[in-house]
């Protein structure tokens, strides 16, 4: 059964199709709410009130060939929700678990937390989902034109951040 | 960088694929069942607070018929002989305590770790001694111990734990709580008992110990407020481990108020108490005259077996005398 049959069956209130289209992204989804948020536990968070929120609000879904970019629009929203709180119960121990977790991965991580909130998102949709620029668009409900400028602008200080343009401490700022 | 070294660097992020359907899964269902929250319910819930902190001075404390029970039930009873032992039974049950045999012996004592668990809320190690242990002035026999060596930053890192008489010696039970944000999934707890009956010594051990897989529900709109004293309640999560459910919450109040937050009152739907273990301070922060307390409370049985629905309140005292007081508030319970 392909993607759009699933959407429409999960319209219809059936939970399993949905839990089938989820799990066909699954990876995907946790991998894009980690560089998020940055550990297991509030990655698994994230994608659990993604599920949450995106079957209690499916019926709202006009076009089902747009269903993933929905889906992607709401785990975003999910992850910054988990970052918003975070701003305000940071602790030291969960800094401690990123850098355990996963040293390869840290320096990606680092560079990507301090890219402006809306670089952040054209980044990731477009280097890790393969989003096309009118997708990313959709998904970020902003103009196409806007997303390239995001996308140029993102590039250039992940790069900067990633070969050690800027120096500790220094953020970018637009 | 390009697109392919980012996805490529991105795709070393490890998946716990089981985590993750189930995370999707208890989504779905949470989604599934959602419900407008019943409106609160007015009343008094009797508070559970002397009770608990009974619980948590000590291990020694036993409810009568519960230790009569237990004591008539073989092995087990040697080690959970007390209410607040309810976890390590339970488990013990499922065949879900580890057995270990670490032994370390000084000034003629022997003592081995037989067993340990983690519910996922819960740790708890089992232990023997053999050797001449001196009964303390009121008649009972004692160890003292210390995990993760004793650091402050831990609660009850040095603590006192009952020891039972037994054919062959002794046997007692250490349990404690992890109140750190993130609950590891594997560690080695390094544990010394420092004083047996009434000598000093040194035992030591490096106990290992697994989380058994703890299942967590995300809680939406589980809040309540004291208008006046601008205290607020906000649920966060409900983990279930194998006999054990720990409901994360966190309070907010003015900076200046002279509040005290002590602990979550449960209770089923009608009011009647359901007794808890523990409940500790996750983290505490101030931020622009507000305090936030995260706290987690664990309550010794799986309540989603036996509940579809509780209601909680904190238990927040102004100036250590005055309750403040609140409409509880319901949880519906996912399965």
């Amino acid at each position: 059964m392909d993607d759009i049959q699933l959407v429409k069956l999960a319209k219809e209130g059936d939970a399993n199709a949905f839990e089938q289209l989820l799990a066909k992204y699954s990876e995907q989804l946790y991998r894009t709410a980690y560089i998020y948020v940055g550990n297991r536990e509030d990655a698994l968070d994230v994608v659990q009130e993604t599920a949450y929120q995106s079957f209690g609000s499916i019926g709202k879904l006009k076009n089902e060939a747009y269903f993933l970019t929905w889906l992607t629009r709401i785990l975003i929203n999910c992850a910054n929700a988990v970052l918003k709180k975070r701003q305000i119960h940071e602790s030291i121990d969960e800094v401690t678990l990123l850098v355990k977790e996963n040293t390869n991965y840290i320096e990606v991580k680092e560079a990507v937390d301090q890219l402006q909130e809306n670089y952040q998102t054209a980044i990731i949709l477009f280097y890790y989902h393969d989003l096309s620029i009118k997708h990313i668009a959709k998904t970020m409900e902003i103009p196409e034109n806007t997303v390239k400028t995001y996308l140029s602008r993102g590039r250039k200080h992940l790069k900067k951040l990633i070969e050690g343009g800027f120096t500790n401490g220094q953020t970018y700022i637009s | 960088m390009d697109k392919h070294t980012f996805r490529e660097r991105v795709d070393k992020i490890d998946i716990p694929d089981a985590d993750v359907l189930q995370a999707i899964k208890i989504g779905v269902n949470r989604a599934k069942s959602a419900q407008i929250l019943p409106s609160r319910k007015k009343g008094k819930i009797v508070t559970s607070l002397v009770i608990a902190a009974s619980l948590l001075l000590t291990s020694s404390f036993v409810v009568p018929s519960f230790s009569h029970a237990l004591a008539d039930t073989p092995f087990i009873g040697d080690f959970y002989n007390s209410f607040n032992k309810m976890i390590g039974r339970n488990l013990e049950k499922q065949n879900l305590v580890t057995k270990l045999n670490q032994t370390a012996t000084d000034r003629g004592i022997d003592v081995k770790i037989n067993g340990a668990y983690y519910d996922g809320n819960v740790i708890g190690f089992n232990f023997n001694i053999n050797g001449s242990v001196l009964k303390s002035s009121d008649e009972r026999y004692y160890a003292k111990y210390k995990l993760f060596e004793g650091n402050p930053l831990i609660n009850d890192s040095i603590e006192i734990t009952e020891i039972s008489k037994t054919k062959n010696g002794f046997s007692g039970n250490i349990q404690f709580y992890n109140f750190s944000k993130e609950l590891s999934k594997d560690m080695d707890i390094p544990l010394s008992f420092i004083k047996i009956g009434e000598k000093e010594g040194q035992w030591d051990f490096n106990v290992p110990i697994q989380q058994i897989h703890a299942t967590k529900f995300l809680v939406k709109n589980v809040k309540g407020k004291n208008e006046k004293e601008n205290v607020s309640i906000n649920v966060t999560s409900i983990m279930n481990g194998k006999a054990s459910t720990a409901i994360n919450y966190q309070v907010s109040y003015p900076i200046n108020r002279n509040l005290q937050v002590h602990a979550l009152e449960v209770s089923d739907e009608n009011g009647k108490d359901i007794p808890m273990l523990s409940d500790g301070v996750i983290q505490k922060k101030e931020k622009n005259s507000t305090v936030t307390v995260e706290r987690r409370i664990v309550i010794p049985q799986v309540l989603n077996e036996t509940y579809s629905k509780i209601l909680v309140k904190p238990f927040v005292l102004q100036n250590n005398t005055n309750e403040v007081d609140f409409s509880p508030v319901a949880i519906n319970l996912e399965k």
